[in-house]
């Protein structure tokens, strides 16, 4: 009861606080209060929450949407389809009895013959607040002389939790397994990946592409161009599998993931860095690029100002701030995995999981998936607008 | 201007050049000309004729495909700078001896510092002050340019500032670096006309205090009038003609100044039809052979289609070069309209006088 009333204190205290920055940021109360004006008033507060709002909103429609066509799929053609996709053995089984299964199977996943009544349990379980969710599995058991069907219900057990996705039943083997644990186990490991990855990205592409801007059609800029090109001629794929072949077969890196082994994370944390490398050395390059021709670096010179200060003040400055936007994107973007690299690497990532949950219908784990990315990408794009705001005084977020 | 005066900057043989698509092209060609300390020089032209290319190699700021032809010389209190390649080798004559002004104010600073600190970067650089003896230095020069407030906008970015605020900032830049030579190139073209005659008035002030020497760049003669102590004239990468502003405007002999002057629109009357000059400036793609200007010049004779002409004297002040200076060429009259030029002007110049009101007559 308490974890519900602290739940909803907690929707009241944000809804009230949306609705303090609002008022105060169309002056219309604390007009006179300098120091709420410039902290709640500020256009940059404003501006986030307004952003968080509608990808709320738009959050709560792709859920919608994916919901109804989930359920869409589990009840074509009378549920057959379905069932014979979670019940093992369907053909070799009673009739009756296979049906039953499969009514208990989805009574543990919480389906209802009511579409909204469990699109609006679903959405009353994601809402971020303490909540204690008591699980329990159902049995099916048929009467041998009667023919009947009988449930039983066992009570696996309760748990608080702030966010619940609902529970994965075939791509795992502990059965009822909260989504939520599958995804960010799933994601710790594409994470391990990801962040080495974009590491090697950040700090290879970048000096790569200042190096070719800096002595543009030189010997460096020619073979950084040729190998920018080629990855964008090469699809993707083929080029992590020449990586691995470079990095595993002749270097003789370890190429299957292994969990708590370093080394093993190297040959797909560089394949992915190698790759995703050029696409920043293009930008930095082409921004940088832009700099040089601009008329402040120009004036810049003309002022007397030496090669190295024009670089480091007035072309490496403003090259970047328009790159730095994509760098929470790319980071946070690092917990979702890449399904081609964790394929050939075999690493248990997200990449992999949002495959084999589509296949096996897994549609909690489907669903969660949509909203976690859903969520990583709006937080990532809010960040970078902050980030680019703080380092760029052109923006502000006012409406005008 | 008869005493000898001391000359500060002496080009000689000029001739620049652009590598593009494999192609060596001339843009400035064989051009010489001496700028005396302290003067006010104006380049006019249509644009494209050189100007701006002719000046960006006294600061070495060409574009990294032009180049300077190993004959031409450049001479600054008589030392060869025309030679010099690198910034290395520039420092301690581009910004600090030589600055520039450029045309766009609205892309001349860098979006992202703030005002003061262009600023405070060159009085640091060139002058060696500390940061807070920077910060009131930087503070003194937007109010010499005057900048209402210059405590509180010296923190402001440039995008915070008009255009015309901005120019006043590159100004301000410009003193920063106290120069012997200012190269203003159309420092007001790209803002509108009450602006301009403001910044023209804060340029011509400024001048007569630090009493540097000022080259002024513009396409508009109508802007020089007012400033210029000497004009040059050039057309299709040469300099067609050079004189005091008095030669240019009351005894000009090239047909191309005839025809920029015709077409002063202060001259224009109400009754009288917009005077322009026909046809486009010379290509530099293919050779230029004979008098550049000829294919426009209603008085073009034969020879200006083959040969190039020289470098005519007039006066100990005045040259220009046409054919129609030689002594075998036929006596030509300029244009009706500018033969009464000086009427003319001093009517233009009342009239502007009437429309700017601090704007004071030559
Ligand atoms: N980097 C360059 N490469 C090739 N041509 C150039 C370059 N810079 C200028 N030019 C050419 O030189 C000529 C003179 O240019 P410019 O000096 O800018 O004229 P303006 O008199 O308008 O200042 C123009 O025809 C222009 O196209
Ligand atoms: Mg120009």
């Amino acid at each position: 009861m308490a974890t519900y009333i602290i739940g909803y204190l907690l929707i009241i205290l944000v809804v009230a606080f949306v609705v303090f920055v609002e008022l105060v940021g169309h002056k219309v109360i604390f007009v006179n209060n300098a120091r709420i004006q410039t902290i709640f008033g500020h256009p940059l507060l404003r501006y986030s929450l307004r952003r968080i709002g509608s990808a709320i909103i738009s959050i709560l429609l792709a859920i919608t949407a994916t919901f109804f066509l989930i359920r869409f799929k589990v009840d074509a053609n009378g549920g057959l389809d379905f069932c014979k996709k979670v019940v093992t053995n369907w053909d070799k089984m009673n009739e009756t009895i296979a049906w039953a299964q499969c009514a208990a199977t989805k009574a543990n996943l919480g389906i209802t013959e009511n579409w909204f009544v469990d699109l609006f349990t679903y959405f009353f379980n994601i809402l971020p607040f303490p909540k204690t969710i008591c699980v329990s599995s159902f049995e099916s058991v048929v009467d041998e002389i009667t023919g009947s069907v009988q449930y039983y219900e066992v009570l696996t057990g309760c748990r608080t939790t702030v966010m619940y996705l609902g529970r994965a039943f075939f791509i795992t083997a502990a059965n009822g397994e909260f989504v939520t644990d599958v995804i960010f186990s799933k994601m710790g490991v594409s994470f391990e990946v990801g962040i080495i990855a974009v590491l090697v990205e950040i700090f290879l592409g970048y000096p790569m592409g200042m190096m070719m801007a800096r002595r543009k059609d030189g010997i460096f800029d020619r073979i950084g161009n040729a190998y920018i090109i080629s990855i964008d001629a090469i699809p993707g794929v083929a080029y992590y599998y020449i990586w691995m072949v470079i990095l595993c077969t002749l270097i003789g890196l370890p190429r299957k993931y292994e969990a708590g082994n370093f080394l093993t994370l190297l040959a797909p944390a560089l394949t992915m860095g190698f790759t995703g490398m050029a696409g920043i050395a293009l930008w930095v390059r082409r921004y940088m690029l832009d700099e040089f021709n601009s008329d402040y670096v120009k004036f810049a010179r003309s002022k007397g100002l030496s090669e190295n200060r024009i670089l480091a003040v007035h072309i490496l400055r403003n090259a970047i701030v328009p790159l730095v936007r994509s760098i929470p994107a790319a980071v946070l973007g690092a917990l979702l995995g890449t399904f081609y690299l964790e394929k050939i690497y075999v690493i248990p990532g997200v990449g992999g999981l949002l495959v084999d949950a589509n296949d096996k219908s897994d549609f909690y784990v489907l669903q969660g998936i949509i909203i976690v990315s859903a969520l990583i990408s709006v937080v990532s794009y809010l960040l970078g607008d902050i980030v680019t705001a703080v380092i760029d005084p052109r923006i502000s977020f006012s409406k005008e | 201007m008869a005493e000898e005066r001391e000359k500060i900057l002496e080009v000689k043989n000029l001739s620049v050049g652009f590598l593009s698509h494999g192609k060596k092209m001339h843009v400035i060609r064989d051009v010489s000309l001496d700028v005396y300390k302290g003067e006010t020089l104006a380049i006019v032209g249509e644009s494209g004729s050189g100007k701006s290319v002719f000046t960006k190699t006294f600061t070495g700021m060409l574009d990294v495909n032009g180049f300077i032809d190993p004959k031409s010389s450049i001479k600054f209190h008589g030392e060869e700078i025309s030679k010099k390649k690198t910034t290395k080798e520039w420092a301690g004559i581009r910004g600090k001896r030589i600055a520039t002004i450029f045309q766009d104010p609205m892309t001349s600073l860098n979006p992202l510092l703030t005002i003061g600190y262009q600023i405070m970067e060159v009085l640091r650089l060139h002058h060696g002050l500390s940061k807070q003896e920077a910060k009131e230095e930087a503070i003194n020069l937007l109010r010499k340019v005057r900048i209402p407030e210059p405590e509180k906008r010296i923190k402001d970015y440039p995008f915070q500032y008009s255009g015309g605020m901005r120019q006043r900032v590159v100004i301000a830049i410009a003193l920063a670096c106290r120069p012997e030579i200012l190269i203003c190139d159309e420092p007001t073209t790209a803002l509108d006309v009450t602006v301009q005659a403001q910044i023209l008035q804060l340029i011509k002030e400024l001048q007569q205090e630090y009493n540097w020497t000022t080259i002024f760049i513009t396409h508009d003669l109508g802007v020089v009038a007012n400033i210029a102590d000497r004009i040059a004239v050039m057309y299709g990468g040469q300099i067609v003609e050079y004189g005091t502003a008095e030669d240019i405007f009351y005894e000009p002999a090239h047909p191309y100044t005839w025809a920029l002057l015709s077409s002063l629109p202060q001259l224009g009357s109400k009754d009288e039809p917009l005077v322009y000059i026909k046809g486009n400036p010379p290509s530099f793609n293919t050779e230029i052979i004979g008098d550049a200007f000829a294919i426009r010049n209603e008085y073009a004779m034969k020879i200006d289609y083959v040969m190039d002409p020289p470098m005519f004297q007039i006066s100990d002040t005045h040259f220009a070069k046409t054919w129609l200076l030689d002594k075998n060429a036929p006596k030509v009259e300029k244009p009706l309209i500018i033969q009464n030029l000086r009427a003319r002007m001093k009517q233009a110049a009342k009239d502007l006088k009437r429309e700017v009101g601090d704007y004071d007559e030559k």
